[in-house]
């Protein structure tokens, strides 16, 4: 079976050092190995696609990941609004997201419409794109056969 | 098993050649450029692109922490631009390197108001150690451009003293140093407070830009 890898993140609310980052809920404190995943997250959101765009709101799809980026009840130090980030496998547990969500909120003591998050996981579907990339290499293929053949 | 474990492996060669495609074609078809803006959290990185994709003044100013990256295609003049909004947070280093790596233009923003604080000194060393290497061994790089925000909230900003006084300073010229020299950097000072602010830093911005292209 596949191994979860949920992430949690959030940026200090003073954006000095002190953000926060949970893997499959556990805290991760080693700065190189944060900023490995925070590069494995912004993979989804530069290559993949937007599926929602609500002001804050933004989902993003790649491949078989995706990465919410979630409004809270929090600002930042210059007024602005605080989200947060979830990052997973579209086939990871919903429910384990869910419980794993609830601690990450108590640590960072912000809150969040779960409600709408629940509704948004379990509608969360696989990236087409790739599919019509499958579609392009197919008849390229079949191109390249052609003319070996011809 | 090994029927799955087959069609598991063809499906990544497959997803590997159509990624190779993909990179091809906007390689060799595509003529969009990319910008990329670095710079920590709160400089205005987010407000100047929702300015450039045509925001009004309170749409702009309305940002949110942006906790990691995004890209956002605008075209300018005649240009087509896949533009780079990075978290400002260190934690997006690794982030900021790949794209510093393939970028054509890059913008790194600081706060003026602050940059003779303790905070904001540190800060742009650790930036400038991020990125140095990557600006200097980079075949992409067309210009970089310095450009100091909020300048409406420092003290004496009506004053030419006052910017001589930065460009003077022992962190600006860390950051040219570090962002390629004089010959590569293009520096500008502004705000980004109202529309017309904007269009003072993004017009000397296209301009550079055109005049590479």
């Amino acid at each position: 079976m596949m191994r979860s890898n949920i992430i949690f993140f959030a940026q200090d609310l003073n954006n000095k050092d002190n953000d926060i980052l949970m893997q499959n809920n556990v805290t991760v404190d080693n700065m190189n190995k944060i900023q490995e995943l925070m590069e494995l997250t912004s993979q989804v959101s530069l290559k993949g696609k937007k599926v929602i765009d609500d002001k804050i709101l933004k989902v993003f799809i790649y491949k078989d990941n995706f990465l919410i980026i979630i409004p809270t009840n929090s600002k930042d130090s210059s007024g602005r609004e605080a989200p947060i980030l979830l990052y997973s496998n579209i086939n990871d547990d919903k429910e384990l997201i869910l419980k794993y969500l609830d601690n990450f909120l108590q640590i960072i003591d912000r809150q969040i419409d779960k409600k709408a998050l629940k509704n948004i996981l379990y509608n969360v579907k696989k990236d087409n794109i790739l599919n019509i990339k499958y579609i392009i290499v197919g008849v390229l293929v079949a191109i390249m056969l052609y003319l070996i053949a011809t | 098993m090994l029927l799955t474990t087959g069609y598991t492996m063809i499906r990544a060669f497959v997803s590997g050649f159509a990624d190779g495609v993909t990179k091809a074609y906007k390689t060799f078809f595509s003529n969009k450029k990319k910008l990329t803006i670095l710079g920590e959290s709160g400089v205005g990185k987010t407000t100047f692109i929702k300015y450039l994709k045509g925001k009004t003044e309170k749409e702009a100013l309305e940002t949110t922490q942006t906790i990691n990256s995004e890209k956002e295609s605008i075209k300018i003049d005649k240009v087509s631009f896949d533009i780079v909004d990075m978290g400002g947070s260190k934690t997006n280093y690794k982030s900021w390197v790949k794209q510093v790596k393939d970028t054509d233009y890059l913008l790194y923003f600081f706060n003026i108001s602050s940059i003779f604080k303790k905070d904001t000194d540190y800060r742009i060393k650790d930036d400038m150690k991020q990125i140095n290497e990557y600006i200097y061994n980079s075949k992409n790089i067309k210009k970089v451009f310095i450009i100091g925000t909020h300048c409406d909230k420092a003290k004496d900003c009506d004053n030419d003293q006052f910017y001589q006084k930065i460009i003077d300073s022992k962190i600006y010229k860390i950051m040219l140093a570090n962002l390629g020299g004089s010959d590569m950097v293009c520096t500008i000072f502004g705000s980004l407070n109202s529309t017309k602010n904007f269009n003072k830093i993004s017009d000397t911005v296209i301009k550079v830009i055109n005049d590479e292209e």
